[in-house]
């Protein structure tokens, strides 16, 4: 699966938690890099069933783990009482 | 003022869709647009909702459904690409919470702001008050019981 995750979202350090935190479920390779964008292609490891899914999952914990630290810039934030996922 | 226009709609001035969005069915709900894989797609215009109500908003779903931001900066909007994590998952009235969610976080953000001064009020009243210095009765020795609390 690709895809093009925009900077004033995602965050590369972001990307890094995620692509350490699933390395054993899928591989992510970047494959074009811009200022304002990165192209990326997920693949499941040999193993994983639902390579769907797990593309699914990354990009989802991607989200949360760059949410957290844009949100954690701001003035007085509270995330709530939701629990961090992940990886499953 | 709160908004009470249409808060999350695919066809908004100025982010108009065409193309994929085509392909998607309608469902009941006109600004929600749910694909044959059961992906939905939403638009939100973020001269009216801020992107930190946005990112509040998204960081709460983000344990019930798989949502994928695609932000479009020219237009002023960002597309959320949201999918069930069950099949059997009904995105369409996730979509729904959503933007409900949207309104929430929106009104947060505006308390917040209207009251931030009278907080900021409060705390640095209750810390004048407090005295951090006399820390003799913290830290006294419980057998000396210097409050009499021991009958």
């Amino acid at each position: 699966m690709r895809r093009s995750l925009s900077l004033a979202v995602y965050s590369y350090e972001a990307l890094m938690a995620a692509t350490s935190a699933y390395r054993d479920i899928c591989s992510v390779t970047v494959i074009r890099s811009g200022p304002a964008a990165i192209e990326i292609e997920i693949r499941a490891l040999p193993g994983v069933s639902d390579e769907k899914r797990a593309a699914q999952e990354f990009l989802n914990y991607l989200l949360d783990a760059s949410l957290e630290g844009r949100l954690a810039d701001l003035q007085g934030s509270g995330l709530g009482n939701r629990d961090t996922i992940s990886p499953s | 003022m709160l908004p009470t226009a249409p808060i999350v709609r695919i066809h908004q001035e100025g982010c108009s869709h065409s193309g994929d969005l085509m392909s998607l069915r309608t469902q009941p709900t006109p600004w929600i647009r749910v694909g044959e894989d059961g992906t939905l797609k939403i638009v939100v215009n973020t001269a009216i909702y801020p992107v930190e109500v946005l990112f509040r908003t998204c960081y709460t779903f983000t344990d019930r459904c798989y949502l994928f931001l695609e932000p479009d900066e020219e237009k002023n909007c960002v597309y959320i690409h949201i999918s069930g994590k069950e099949l059997s998952a009904d995105v369409g009235a996730v979509a729904g919470e959503f933007a409900n969610e949207l309104i929430n976080q929106e009104l947060r953000r505006q308390i917040a702001a209207e009251t931030r001064s009278i907080r900021e009020l409060i705390v640095t009243q209750a810390f004048a008050e407090a005295d951090f210095q006399a820390r003799s009765d913290a830290e006294a020795d419980y057998q000396e019981d210097p409050k009499g609390i021991a009958p």
